[in-house]
């Protein structure tokens, strides 16, 4: 054997050995690298929390101590602020969810707690009940932030890092000691449930618990529910049903039978699934599987189909409120019309198909709930005086009387008013009790329809 | 050629081929968990804009196109359905996209899937039926797989209904 082959065989090979070193070693690098990255991401959002925890107890403490309902604005305004961004950056934790639950439950209360009582028709002053509200709130902040401190402490020890846990529940294993997942869930058996607190905002827990007000009537056996729903739904003129099966009950906040629907060609059937409630046979909903190809009807006469739709169905009084169309589909929102007032909570929706105006997805969801004989209160302030307390800038152009749902279960009386400035439209609702300003929509005038902001 | 004598040149040519192939492979496959760019994400960047919710209902399809892909119509808003859920829960994150990218929530998001396939027609109509407020679920915030293994805390929760592959619950 030649000699120079020979040492040329061997200088290629450690060539070789030296790039693959290199590449091995800039790898690993770039690797750690980005790991010190992610750290440094959650532990940024754990100190975050840790942060914004201490805050509140500590805003908490004074709201306890302060007698100036001037000061007690601003501390309620700023205890809202911290909680949320508690909560925001906990859930940014690689932590399962149900180590964090409680904790996230709790960071949301203390927000939603703060802002209702802003937003309270007679100001900030606190009941006797808000002020226990408060100190029990007080004593889960003082025990949230005793058990963070132990999670720090274990963290700037050592014991886990933040990114280490992924591998650990990827695999269902918790590798070495101690995971995140296990400090934080001392945290977690330290928030107690709290008792139900009394308050009205967007999370309180006596929402989850609203019972539908629009379903009455008496209990209907499956048949007969069966029988509801297949004359219920749109089948459209022509479309056989090839197959009608029951798919059991459902136990959701109206209690309901479902039902399945079979049309079109074996090769791509379309479904149509239908809930109907138990008491009075209701149809909650259906939809129907039926991809749309082509808009061949204009928005208008989709909505002539919806709204003669619910007629043929015996839903009356319903008058549709806005609409939006989404591919060659058009959604119309109906709300419940009682004397001169539009209602609303009182909401059902209907999805057209643009091809044939066959209504695919009844929803009448919100309509059972909430629906039920008003007893509406007499306006305490005329509709001329509404209209004085408007931004003099807005130019209105339509008014009328509506219901709107306001933050927790209730309702308000409002006077409605279209109204434009600088080429904008809005919608403003004034209290006609109080006359004060309820809330402001902006409407944006978007191809696909107009979007409620 | 001379077959007598061993060409150690071209053996060191292909082994050095050979390892850059293969250096080439592993370089390619960190890049990665099999994400190929998009082809036609031109179209949805058009189209967004800060007055249209064209965003959310393309991040809310790719979520249901990774969840439930296999899943019936019905499936698929149902899905959506439990994201919006969650939105309104107190023990959630209160916007989409913080309920999509929670830690450890959804597999197809842990894994990348989410951006590597293009949601399909009715998975793109479903997530708009959702966001609309359709919520076959009556209320659900959980959704599994019972053929599948998952945790065992999971199954304390009240079951609403079975839509599909998929139940829910409260």
């Amino acid at each position: 054997m030649n000699l120079r082959q020979y040492t040329a065989a061997l200088v290629a090979l450690f060539v070789l050995l030296g790039i693959t070193a290199f590449w091995g070693v800039s790898q690993a690098q770039a690797r750690r690298s980005a790991e010190v990255q992610i750290e440094n991401k959650y532990n940024r959002a754990f100190y975050e929390v840790m942060q914004r925890s201490k805050n509140i107890e500590a805003l908490l403490s004074k709201g306890l101590a302060s007698g100036s309902p001037n000061n007690m604005d601003n501390l309620f305004s700023d205890l809202w602020y911290n909680a949320n961004a508690a909560q925001e950056n906990l859930h940014q934790l690689p932590l399962s969810h149900n180590v964090v639950a409680k904790t996230s439950k709790f960071l949301t209360q203390v927000g939603d707690y703060a802002y209702a009582i802003t937003k309270r028709d007679d100001g900030t002053k606190m009941t006797d009940e808000d002020r226990s509200t408060m100190r029990e709130l007080y004593k889960t902040a003082q025990a949230l932030n005793r058990e963070l401190t132990k999670v720090q402490q274990q963290a700037a020890a050592g014991k886990f890092r933040w990114s280490e846990v992924q591998k650990g529940i990827s695999s269902n294993f918790a590798k070495g000691s101690m995971s995140a997942d296990r400090s934080f869930r001392n945290v977690e058996s330290q928030m107690q449930e709290l008792p139900t607190l009394i308050y009205d905002g967007p999370f309180s827990d006596h929402l989850e618990r609203a019972k539908p007000l629009g379903v009455t009537g008496k209990e209907v056996t499956a048949e007969q529910a069966q029988k509801k729903a297949r004359g219920f739904v749109d089948f459209k003129e022509g479309a056989k049903v090839k197959e009608e099966r029951a798919t059991g009950t459902v136990k959701g906040k109206i209690p309901a039978y479902g039902f399945e629907f079979r049309t079109g060609d074996d090769d791509s059937p379309n479904v149509i699934t239908a809930n109907v409630s138990k008491t009075g046979g209701h149809v909650i909903y259906y939809t129907n599987s039926r991809q749309v190809d082509k808009s061949e009807i204009s928005e208008e006469q989709a909505r002539t189909f919806a709204e003669n739709f619910l007629k043929s169905r015996g839903i009356k009084n319903m008058v549709p409120t806005y609409t939006l169309k989404e591919g060659n589909t058009l959604t119309v929102s109906f709300a419940y019309k009682e004397g001169d007032v539009i209602v609303y909570p009182d909401l059902i929706k209907v999805l057209v198909a643009l091809d044939n105006g066959q209504i695919l997805t009844y929803d009448a969801l919100g309509y059972l709930m909430s629906h039920r004989e008003r007893d509406l209160p007499q306006p305490k302030i005329s509709i001329s005086e509404a209209r004085k307390k408007l931004n003099p800038e807005l130019e209105v152009e339509e008014e009328r009387m509506a219901v709107i749902p306001s933050d927790g279960s209730h309702e308000r009386l409002t006077y409605e008013f279209k109204a434009k400035m600088d080429g904008e439209d809005f919608l403003v609702y004034i209290n006609a009790l109080t006359g004060e300003e309820e809330r402001i929509f902006k409407l944006l005038h978007t191809p696909g329809g107009t979007l409620v902001l | 050629m001379d077959m007598k004598k061993p060409q150690y040149g071209l053996a060191a040519l292909i082994a050095l081929s050979l390892v850059f192939f293969c250096a080439g492979y592993l370089v390619w496959r960190q890049g990665g968990p099999d994400v190929e760019p998009r082809a036609d994400s031109a179209d949805s960047v058009a189209e967004a804009s800060p007055e249209s919710n064209v965003d959310n209902v393309d991040l809310l399809s790719r979520v249901i196109m990774g969840e439930a892909a296999d899943e019936p119509y019905l499936g698929k808003v149902a899905v959506g359905a439990v994201i919006m859920n969650r939105m309104r829960s107190s023990s959630f994150p209160n916007s989409l996209s913080g309920v999509i990218f929670e830690p450890w929530s959804f597999e197809s998001v842990e894994n990348g899937l989410i951006w590597s396939r293009e949601p399909t027609e009715d998975c793109v109509r479903a997530a708009a039926e959702a966001l609309n407020g359709f919520d076959p679920t009556y209320g659900a915030l959980f959704f599994w797989n019972p053929s599948k293994p998952v945790g065992p805390w999971i199954w304390s929760r009240p079951i609403i209904t079975q839509i599909g592959d998929h139940v829910f619950a409260r």
